[in-house]
């Protein structure tokens, strides 16, 4: 990393204008320093004076900057970290967290009952981690850990007791899997953006539960349950059960703090967990949606935004709604735009404000010539090719790293 | 505006008031433009400023009053259609070529501007002038961007502390 050029002795400072300008006051200089873009630029300006970089490292000043401005795109995390590419603008920074931050979260924090920690989901920065049995005939909490790469703390969430487990009249025999999601406090305060919850989804063959960690608490406790006949007594249209008897859901999206969104597989619903009511309910698609993905963000001035997209297909459907209370029927999703993607994709993921998709890159002779990571801006519409994948990675969860840095 | 009695009797005009720069220049402007301004605006509504009297503004030199007011009567029309709804597209580009050329001057005279804008809290300018000091210091070295905010060069033990910090963002300086 080339140091930052020694700027005092060489250049012959223009002394006189420097001492006629008014030293300006902390309040005014925040007011600038909030209409800085550039995440270099705001690290250059805190490496100016010592008083810069107190204001700009205040936790006060970083909300503020942060409502204003999106998370930096940085990379993607599966097994290791891989930096965005250029001429991606988060290849800069990204490139060099590689040297910078413990990406390698096994070598920081002590090991789990079984082998290694795998990264489950990425918000805020932070990274939440799981350490699973992985033995598929008897299921077993696994145990989990928030990490923060940059500051290297990390923090071991207690198991989920067994009185809980019982209560919510869960039989560890009908769980099949574990999914895992992080989700960031939206406080104003400091404490509150420190904070987070863990939301732990058991799935299976007759129902799904969902508990939940407070770091405030440092307890878990009961989310909500919904049984797959509920559903179908619904009079929802749901695919036949997989032969063990659950339904298959789609991963998740979510995006605004409060709401959490599963693709009923063969379906045109969503399931929606609404975190601070600590509910279950469904929301209806356009019709014809019973292939596709989708990935749910808030959009502003009480409106939802989905984007839709047929897997293999060189195009996204973007939709709006009106969010109203009680998902009335009443309001319909309007097809706002058709977003042309550069090759044939797959969704795999989302992360605030962006949508990411695999693609695949063929030759005239329709062979596998090469495969890219493209994130969606949801706010602009924006398409990037964040960097090219290995096929080694095809299959592995990926998880987009994004931050707004100096956090 | 129904002022009982409407400032020095230009019946039927707007509502005028008086503000006093800190070297007592008297300024009489619409009492509209000058409600731009947060500070002066709970004052306009309680009839102050009008006949002789005057609102003094102890902390403001005429020069920069003057460019004050000329920023506030240029907006005053757009800030009574509350962020003008009906303003044409071409109103709206008029005073985005107003806003660029306004601060395209003289550094000494923008940070007195900005120091005005904020003590009158006048939000519309703050913020104008702030970006524009930030399009300033963008692609500056340290000690280019100390300068320009009107920062002495560093000591050398906080030049020391600096340069460690340097290095931890060795990133923002490829």
């Amino acid at each position: 990393m080339a140091a930052p050029p020694p700027s005092d002795e060489e250049t012959p400072p223009p002394v006189l204008e420097a001492t006629l300008l008014p030293r300006l006051p902390d309040e005014i200089l925040e007011l600038i320093f909030l209409r800085v873009t550039s995440y270099a630029e705001l690290a250059r300006i805190s490496t100016a004076s010592t008083s810069f970089r107190r204001l700009i490292l205040a936790p006060s000043f970083l909300r503020r900057h942060r409502a204003r401005h999106p998370p930096l795109l940085l990379g993607t995390i599966c097994c290791h970290f891989h930096p965005a590419e250029q001429p991606h603008p988060g290849a800069r920074i990204g490139g060099s967290l590689v040297h910078l931050a413990a990406f390698s979260f096994n070598n920081y924090i002590p090991r789990g009952r079984w082998s290694r920690w795998d990264c489950r989901d990425i918000r805020d920065g932070r990274f939440l981690l799981m350490c699973d049995s992985r033995d598929w005939r008897r299921f077993v909490f696994p145990d989990l850990a928030v990490y923060d790469p940059l500051s290297k703390r990390y923090r071991l969430l207690p198991l989920v007791p067994d009185s809980l487990i019982a209560s919510a009249q869960l039989q560890m025999n009908k769980i099949q899997h574990l999914e895992v999601l992080l989700v960031s406090s939206s406080g104003h305060t400091e404490e509150e953006e420190k904070s987070f919850q863990v939301i732990a989804r058991t799935h299976g063959t007759e129902r799904t539960v969902i508990f939940v960690f407070s770091s405030n608490t440092g307890h878990w406790i009961f989310g909500a349950s919904i049984a797959w006949d509920d559903l179908r007594a619904a009079g929802l249209n749901l695919a036949p059960a997989t032969p063990t008897g659950s339904l298959s859901l789609n991963y998740a999206q979510y995006d605004d703090h409060s709401s959490i969104y599963w693709k009923l597989d063969g379906s045109d619903n969503v399931l929606k967990f609404d975190v601070n009511e600590m509910e279950f309910s469904t929301m209806n698609l356009p019709p014809d949606h019973t292939r596709q993905s989708v990935a749910i963000f808030k959009a502003g001035e009480g409106r939802l935004a989905m984007f839709s997209h047929t897997p293999y297909t060189a195009y996204v459907n973007h939709y709006t709604i009106m969010q109203n209370g009680g998902g009335s029927a009443t309001a319909e999703w309007q097809l706002e735009n058709v977003i042309p993607l550069p090759c044939n994709c797959t969704f795999i993921g989302a992360l605030q404000g962006y949508v990411f998709l695999l693609g695949y890159c063929h030759s005239k002779e329709e062979t596998l010539v090469g495969m890219a990571l493209y994130s969606l801006e949801v706010k602009t519409l924006k398409l990037e090719r964040v960097h090219g994948m290995q096929n080694l990675d095809h299959g592995q969860s990926q998880h987009a790293y994004g931050s707004w840095l100096f956090s | 505006m129904a002022a009982p009695e409407s400032g020095d009797g230009n019946n039927g005009a707007a509502r005028m008031v008086t503000l006093i720069s800190s070297d007592n220049t008297r300024f009489e402007v619409e009492a509209a433009a000058a409600s731009l301004s947060q500070t002066l605006q709970l004052t306009i509504l309680d009839g102050g400023g009008g006949g002789g009297d005057g609102i003094p503004l102890p902390n403001v030199d005429s020069a920069t009053l003057s460019k004050v007011l000329e920023y506030c009567i240029k907006h005053a029309p757009a800030a009574a259609n509350g962020g003008a709804p009906n303003a044409t597209a071409v109103d709206r580009a008029e005073l985005e070529r107003f806003d660029n050329e306004f601060v395209n001057i003289d550094q000494s005279v923008l940070y007195s501007l900005i120091m005005a804008a904020h003590n009158l809290e006048i939000e519309g300018l703050q913020s104008l002038v702030a970006k524009k000091v930030a399009d300033m210091i963008k692609g500056k070295s340290p000690m280019e961007i100390r300068r320009t905010l009107g920062f002495p060069d560093p000591t050398p033990e906080e030049q020391a502390e600096m340069n460690a910090h340097m290095l931890e963002y060795g990133w923002a300086y490829e």
